[in-house]
Parts: structure tokens; sequence; C-alpha cells
């Protein structure tokens, strides 16, 4: 570019920082988000794809009482499977280290989800030892070289710990019921060899199975899954046990629900970056609109002295290029580096996987090139009538639009409107796309208010909606897996509660065979049920009820048989579905007790919901019981898993407010600038400044409450879409009370008022003469 | 001298929509080289467009304009661009400086049109305003700001120099010294000028004057006694 147009440039922006800020603002948050949420996605798929590669994560997970070697020796067998390795798990005690639960994993062999040594030796076949994971040696100061001292079941023994280690099958492992979300250091997995198995005759409970034509990881294809698929019937037909239950990888927990939070992502991805872009584009057609007006003159002179249409073309088109490109790299670095980074934290705090680092995918440098093409064009477009004209013609004063206010002012009404009303209804008419932009800035706005405040709502009342409306009851006591329904009675029976019965289930539906859960309630009214719109129903003695998300995902509605099989089953329920229900978790199927019985199932509750307190060592004293929660610990849960997600929100708020400050700052400042002439007229006329201001802010509250509008019922459909992202078993009642619709109004009229007050200060101080210089 | 502008037949009209404006109708005129030419009429009466029409910035919609035996009026664009980068300097009534650069910055601006001009800070003590090469044209007065677009105008050594009432929105004193700068650019650099003005005193100090009327060249005429711009009775 030519030297001295690009001094001029730097100068133009110096002069006009506010309004060109708002190009870079817009290209700067659209990089910032898509930048952050880029780098915590990316990161997340790529250390998870490293780790789940190193440690060959399964691509099956098998569990059932006890694997023997023919069943081992089955599985290897089958075609498509390349190999299989069989674990025991117990549970038992950490005892000379402040009393920690453990789960023990016996090894036969370590080549599927293996070990993934931090410290120490790594494990092979035949060493003693115990490998415990690295939180818990982290947080419970443990050496290497210490011994545990373990009891499990009746068994006490003594390990030496050899290393410390990570496991891919372990990334965000839980032991049990007593903790609602990982607490890593606070409990403890561990790996040892079979041969130290403390009991006489190791039950292998675990199979995992390499399948042969799966290489994927965290990518997985519909062949992958397909394949998975065929794998997972070929070992269901091959070994015929009771209980066996068969997960695909993707079904796994901790692969579940970080897929689950890149979705999430995605979509802030898809939503966000995308509305920002619209807005650098419309904040660069505003701006360089106004600027090519304003330099009307310059254009036409330098097109006198003989610049070219092209390079006249290319130096007002660079402005954007250089704010856009400055905007895209300023908020694609420090979305990646700083609010990358935070989220990527709770990635770090919630997941297993080492050595996690932040990446960057080819999105961010390919759309921040879009935004610039975009930005170019944008500009390209509001400058080119002006630009391809001859200089004769630019150099000539720009003649005043006329037109009315279109076919409205052939209606009786029009005599009897104000001065005021038909000169912004002509002003609106005359400049449409003008009006247009206005609208739309004011839509961006409001829409990105009323997502953050109906979300904000939502997700408070989460708690209140599950542990208020839904579960109402005071305490869950979880029993022991181990433990059938006599002792689940028992415990029932002395704290007066309510037996449910929650398993996996694979509902098939019309489009689609899903790993979902099955409740099976006993009488009671612990757990009660919402329908879709939040009103109370009661479950049928004899029907079924399938949550919304449930039914939505495999093409089901009332009336349907519907199909389903317990994991490991080859018993096939089919149940007809009587009603439909919202439920914040545990997506899927609900049948009563009677219901479920009559069908020949077997009712085996391990949740029992109770309003009698139990003792605080009720789950220490009696082996049946796996953990006791509290309401309030539950809640307390909830709002802390909630809480990122919330402060999320937050930065939306506050960026939808910066966005719609800047682009109705930019759109008004516009519309004054094509309006100089006609205030300039009514001030010569004798309208006094505030009558005129008022005309002004007139057009603005009209052009606001169109655009508020919109922007509600645009929000409204952004809150669907982010709830619905947000957790795969989980869902949200968007039933929105007034607060969230009249905060967005009132935020989106704040701004747009406080906006239009600034602007029309300038009515006082306008230079008539020169504003009407123009018309001569 | 030789001709170097001709026009046969040259018509422009101005379309706003459906109505169409009359601006020159039938113009016939010939300029010869180094000759300095002052084109008189009252306002409206299409001494500006023809202006235009000479110095490329405005296309004829009928007939042939020619500059040095060149068709100007068949050139596309970029020729037209090309033109009047190297052949035309152009001197407006209200200066048309960039307000974002400075008096040597809107000099040098011919540099980056790519051709070669005489040193820009030459130009600039050519019309006296050495000392002010670092001021904004915000921080000149009417007269410098219009000595700097001489300056501009002349950098490029351009064969032609239109001017468009260069002393309309000066003083005097001042219109007298912007107009002898631009009589000595034709008498002792042996440019080409022409220049439109509705002030018939300047009639005084051109070579050749020419008269427009409602769109037509009404009377041609050359001057056997040629005024100095400091002599002129204004």
């Amino acid at each position: 570019m030519k030297k001295i147009l690009i001094k001029k440039m730097f100068r133009d922006l110096r002069i006009n920082a506010v309004q060109f800020f708002a190009i870079f603002i817009m290209c700067h948050l659209a990089m910032l988000l898509l930048g952050a949420f880029d780098a915590d996605n990316s990161g997340r798929l790529y250390s998870a794809d490293r780790y789940y590669r190193e440690t060959n994560f399964a691509d099956l997970f098998l569990t059932s009482e006890g694997f023997s070697k023919e069943d081992i020796q089955d599985i290897r067998q089958i075609e498509g499977v390349k190999d299989a390795e069989r674990r025991a798990s117990v549970i038992g005690r950490v005892t000379n280290i402040s009393d920690r639960k453990i789960e023990l994993n016996f090894l036969e062999s370590d080549n599927i989800c293996r070990l993934y040594t931090e410290k120490g030796d790594p494990y092979t076949q035949g060493m003693s030892g115990i490998w415990i994971d690295r939180h818990f040696a982290e947080k419970q100061g443990i050496g290497i070289g210490d011994t545990l001292s373990i009891s499990c079941k009746d068994a006490t023994f003594s390990e030496i710990v050899r290393g410390f280690v990570d496991n891919s099958e372990h990334t965000n492992f839980i032991i049990d019921d007593t903790y609602l979300d990982t607490e890593y250091g606070e409990y403890c997995y561990a790996f040892l060899d079979a041969s130290e198995y403390p009991f006489d005759d190791i039950s292998f409970d675990k199979m995992l199975v390499d399948a042969a034509n799966v290489d994927s990881q965290i990518n997985l294809d519909d062949t992958d899954r397909e394949e998975l698929k065929k794998v997972k019937l070929s070992i269901l037909d091959t070994v015929s046990k009771s209980s066996m239950s068969v997960i695909m990888k993707y079904e796994q927990s901790g692969y579940e629900s970080q897929m689950s939070d890149c979705n999430f992502n995605n979509m802030m991805i898809m939503i966000f970056p995308p509305l920002f872009t619209m807005l650098a584009a419309l904040s660069t057609v505003t701006t360089m609109s106004r600027l090519t007006a304003k330099q009307r003159t310059v254009i036409g002179t330098l097109k006198a002295l003989g610049f070219s249409k092209k390079t006249v073309i290319f130096h007002y088109v660079s402005y954007s290029v250089f704010l856009s490109a400055i905007g895209c790299i300023t908020g694609a670095a420090l979305g990646h580096f700083v609010l990358g980074s935070w989220l990527f934290e709770d990635f770090i705090e919630y997941y297993s996987v080492p050595d996690s680092v932040l990446r960057m995918s080819y999105k961010v440098p390919l759309v921040a090139a879009m935004i610039i093409v975009l930005a170019v064009i944008a500009n390209y477009l509001s400058c080119r009538n002006l630009l391809v004209q001859n200089a004769a013609v630019i150099l000539m004063p720009e003649a005043p639009k006329a037109a009315g206010a279109g076919s409205i002012e052939k209606l009786k009404i029009w005599n009897k409107l104000s001065f005021a009303t038909r000169w912004n209804l002509r002003d609106i008419n005359i400049n449409k796309l003008r009006s247009l932009m206005g609208i739309f800035g004011v839509v961006i706005c409001s829409s990105i208010l009323m997502g953050a405040f109906g979300i904000q709502e939502s997700i408070g009342y989460q708690d209140t909606w599950l542990y208020g409306d839904l579960k109402p009851a005071a305490y869950t006591i979880t029993v022991s897996p181990d433990y059938g329904y006599s002792w689940a009675y028992d415990i029932a029976r002395e704290y007066n509660g309510q037996l449910v019965m929650q398993t996996d289930a694979e509902i098939t539906g019309r489009d689609d065979s899903r790993l979902f859960t099955l409740t099976v309630v006993d009488e009671g009214n612990l757990l009660r049920f919402h329908n879709t719109k939040g009103n109370y129903i009661t479950l049928p003695d004899y029907g079924a009820m399938i949550s919304e998300k449930a039914a939505d995902t495999l093409g089901i509605s009332v009336g349907d048989m519907v199909s389903f099989r317990l994991p490991g089953e080859k018993k096939e329920y089919s149940v007809n579905i009587a009603k439909i229900h919202k439920t914040p978790e545990a997506q899927g199927i609900v049948i009563s007790r009677k219901y479920y019985e009559s069908l020949h199932g077997e009712f085996d509750p391990k949740i029992i919901y109770t309003n009698m307190t139990p003792p605080d060592t009720l789950a220490v004293e009696l082996k049946e019981v796996s953990g006791v929660n509290s309401r309030e610990k539950y809640v307390a849960a909830l709002k802390r898993n909630n809480a990122s997600t919330a402060e999320l929100v937050y930065v939306i708020v506050v960026i939808g407010i910066i966005i719609g400050f800047v682009a109705m700052y930019n759109t008004g400042v516009l519309s004054f600038a094509e309006k100089m002439r006609d205030v300039a007229t009514l001030k010569v006329l004798g309208f006094p400044t505030n009558k005129i201001r008022w005309i002004l802010q007139q057009q603005n509250l009209f052009i606001t409450g169109v655009g508020t509008l919109i922007g509600i019922g645009v929000g409204l459909v952004l809150i669907r879409v982010l709830m619905n992202s947000l957790d795969p078993s989980g869902d949200f009642l968007v039933d929105l009370s007034a607060t969230p619709y009249l905060l967005a109004i009132l935020f989106s009229f704040v701004v747009s008022v406080a906006v239009n007050g600034i602007i029309s200060t300038k009515v006082k101080s306008i230079n008539m003469v020169e504003a009407l210089q123009g018309v001569k | 001298m030789s001709e170097l502008i001709r026009f046969e037949n040259v018509g422009k009209i101005y379309k706003t929509g459906s109505v169409e404006y009359i601006a020159l109708h039938d113009v016939n005129l010939s300029i010869d080289e180094g000759e300095l030419v002052v084109v008189l009429g009252p306002s409206g009466s299409g001494k500006s467009t023809l202006l235009n029409l000479l110095g490329g910035m405005d296309t004829a919609t009928t007939g042939k304009i020619f500059f040095a035996q060149t068709e100007i009026t068949a050139m596309d664009d970029m020729k037209l661009s090309q033109f009047r980068a190297i052949s035309v300097g152009v001197v407006f009534q209200f200066y048309n400086l960039v307000p974002t650069l400075t008096a040597l910055e809107n000099v040098s601006l011919m540099q980056d049109l790519g051709i070669s001009i005489m040193d820009p800070m030459d130009a600039l003590e050519m019309v006296g305003l050495g000392d002010k090469k670092d001021s904004f044209p915000s921080q000149l007065s009417g007269g410098q700001q219009q000595r700097v677009s001489i300056a501009r105008a002349i950098a490029k050594q351009p064969r032609l120099l239109l001017c468009d009432e260069p002393t309309g929105a000066l003083d005097t004193g001042t219109g007298r010294e912007v107009l002898k700068i631009l009589q000595d650019q034709c008498r002792v650099h042996k440019r080409t000028i022409v220049m439109v003005t509705h002030n018939s005193l300047f009639a005084e100090v051109a070579d050749k004057v020419i008269y427009v009327k409602n769109g037509t060249v009404v009377d041609v005429k050359e001057n056997k006694e040629v005024k100095d711009a400091y002599d002129l009775n204004w």
C-alpha cells in the first residue's frame, strides 16, 4: 500500500477511534469466544485422545459377576475382537492413612487401558506391590516405597507402593455414592497383580475388549460406532451370563462426559462467534459508510488527482482489514490464553487426564480469515456506490434523499399523526437499510441478554426443581451393590423410606436405540414427576413414562410401545408409553414396581428416599449402606457443578451489554450523521434543542422496541438450544418468570436510551451553517 | 504553438431519475500548449462541467475530447486515472487538501501514484510555504491552503493545470498572490492553464478567454495584451 495513504489511514483511525473501535471490538469478541471455547475443546480432545491412544483405551467394557478363562477365550475368538483382558475389582479401605476408601483392581495383564506411570516403577505382569492413583498419593503425602495397610472384606494385608499412576478408565472416578462429584485425593483407585489377590478364588468382574477394526479414540465416526455395536452383539451372543453388561467406549462415563462438555463448547462456538461476526460486519458497514460519506471530498480529490478507482477502494478497504485483523489476532490470543485457560481449569479439575494442554484448532485461523473477508466485503459494499463514481460526481455535494413514508401516507390517520411521528416514519422509510441495521443491533443485544438471564434463571431453578419439587426427601440412602432387595427393604422399613431402582437400559425407539436409565419406583411420595409444562403428574400403575429428552432422541410419543433391555440381559421388556415427563436427571423410562414385576422384572432397589434423619455413621456401621447424603449436600454439589456455567453467563451478560452499547452507538452515530441536515434545518426554523432530541429519541425508542421484541424471541430459542447442549443426561425446565424478560427489556432500553442521549447531545452544538452547506 | 486540447461537439447530460439536465451542449473549442485560458460564465453555465471533462474527472455524453492528439473520451477508467495522474494538475476552489495529512504529505501524496515528481519540499518552497511543511490544513489560512493545493498540483509537473475558482474562497490580496503563482507557472514553466472563474477581471491575465452560457460556448477571445496579476484593478 501507498506510504502516505497508510499515514492517512492511521490518522483517520485515531480521529474516529470511537467509531472504528466498534469494528475492532466485534472482531475481538468473536475471536475471544471462539479462541476460548476452541482452546478448551481442542485441548480436551487432543489431551484425551493422546491419553487414550497411549494407554490403549478399551473399546468395550464388560462387567459381570465373574468371567471365566473360557469366557475370555471365547471373546478373543470373536471376529472383530483384537484382544481382551480380565480384571477383578473390590472396594476396600486404606487403614493406615486416615481410613480412606480404595478401589483395588487386580490385573492379569496390562495391555488395554494400560497404567500411565507418573512416578515409580512401571507395572509388569507378576510384580508385587501396589500402584496407586497419583492424586491420592499427592494429597495424602504418600511416597514410593511406603506401605499401605488395606482391609478388604474380611481380609487385611499390606502392600508396598511401587508407583503413582493414572488410568484412562478412571478419568472422572467417583468411588461411591458418598461422593456426588469427583474429589480427587479423598479416595483412591489402585492396581495390583492378580497374584496379590487376597482371597482364594479370584473373581474377574471386569473385562476390557480391544476391537480389531476400531482405531479411533475420540473421533469415532459412524463406521466405528457400527463396528462397536456389531462386536457388542457378538459378545452378547457368545457369552451367556446373567447380569453381564456391555458398554461401548462412547457410553463409558468419562468418555461420554467429556464428549458432552465438548458438545456444549461446540454449541457456544456455533452461536456466539457468528453473532459477533455479523455485528462486526454491521459495524463495518455503518462505520465505513459514515467515513466515506464524511470523506466524500477527499475521495473525489484523490480520484481527481489521478488515483485509480482500485487504489482508492483498496485504501478504504484496508481500514477494515487492519482493524479486523488486529481484533481477530488480539481476540484469539486473549481467548486462547486467558479465557481458554480459565475454562480449561474446569477440565483439569474434573477429569484426570495427565499432561493436558491447551490446543488451537484450524477453526481459529479459518474463522479469523473469514471474519476479515466478511469485513472486507461489508466494507467494499458500503463504500462501493460512492467510490465507483466519477471524481466530478463525488466532488458534488450529496443530494438529499427524497421520499415519503410510503403507503401509510394514504391512510386517513396520517394527517392526525404528530409532526414528530410523521418525520420519524418518513425518515425510517427513506433510510430503510440504516433502520434495519439499528433493529439488528438491538436484536443481537436483547437476544444475548434474554438468553443469558433466561439461562441464569433456569440453572438457578434447577436445585429447587430437582431437590424441592421432584425429590423432596431430606435424605438419600444408597445400598451397596452386593446387597439385594431384602437388605434394602429392611433399611427402607426402618427409615420409612421409598425404594427406587435405577439402572442402565438400552431403550429402542422409532429412530434409534440408546442407553438411557430405567427407574422403577415403589410406592411412596418422595419421588415425584412433572410434565413438560412443569405441572405434577402421577406415575400410572400399568404404563410407562418417558422423559421428554429421551422421547425426542428416540422419536417416541404417547401411546407408542417401547422396548428396553437391561445390560447383560437378553430379555426384552415392552411397555406402553402413557405419559411424557420432564426431569433434570436420569433420562429414560420410569415405571412402577407393580408394572415392572408384572413384566417379570426383578425389583432390585439401591436407592432409598427418606425424610427421617439417619445417623451420620450409618454408611460406616452398615456394610449394606454405601452412602447417606442429605438434600443440602446434593444442592451444594449441584450449585458447585453449575458454578462455572453461571460464571460464564455473567461473562455473556457483560459482553451482551458491551456489544449492545457499541452496536447501538455505531448505528446511532451514523443515523445522526445522516440526519444532520434535517436537524440543522429544524434548528434554523427555531425548534428548541430538547424538542429535536425528543424527536430523535422517539425514533430510537421505536427501533429499540421492534428490536427488543424480535430479540426476546431469538433469545428464547438461544436458551433452548444452549440448555439442550449443557448435559445429555440432564434437562432444564425453561419455564421463565417475568424477570428475565423484564431484565432483557430494561437493559436493552437503558443501553439504547443512554446511547441516544449521548449522541443527541450533539444537537446542541451542531454547526447549522456547515451542516446545511451540503444542501447547496 | 501546437494544439494541446480539442473539443469536438462535446455534450454532457446529467440524469436524476427521469429528469435530464443538459450541462453542456455541442461544445467545440481548441486550446494551445502553454496558454493561460480563462473560462468565464455565470453560475450554472457549465464551466465547471467543461473543466471536469477536460481533466478526465467526468465523462462526456456526446462528442470527443482530444489531449495532445489522444482521444480521452475513449479511455477507460484506468487510462483516465493515468491521464489525470501524469498530465493533469487540479487546483480546487476549496483547496480539497486531505485534512489528516500535513502540507508536505499532501504534496508527497503524488509519490503514492508511482509517478516521478519534483521534490515535494521544492514544490512547497516554490509557493513560499517551506516553513509550513509540518502544518496540517486546519493550521493553515485559506491562502496558505490554496498554495499547498497548487504545490500539490505542480509537483508532478503536469502539462495541463486546471483551476476551478482558485481564488473564490480567498480575500483580494491572497487571491492576487495565488493568481501570480499560477501565471508564473504558465509564463516561466510553460504549463497550460485552464482557469474557471466567474470573476471577469481575470480575463485580463489570460491569453484566451472562453465565454460559456447555458451550456454552450458563446464566445472565444484572444488577448493581445496580457496583464500581470499584480496589475489587476481588483
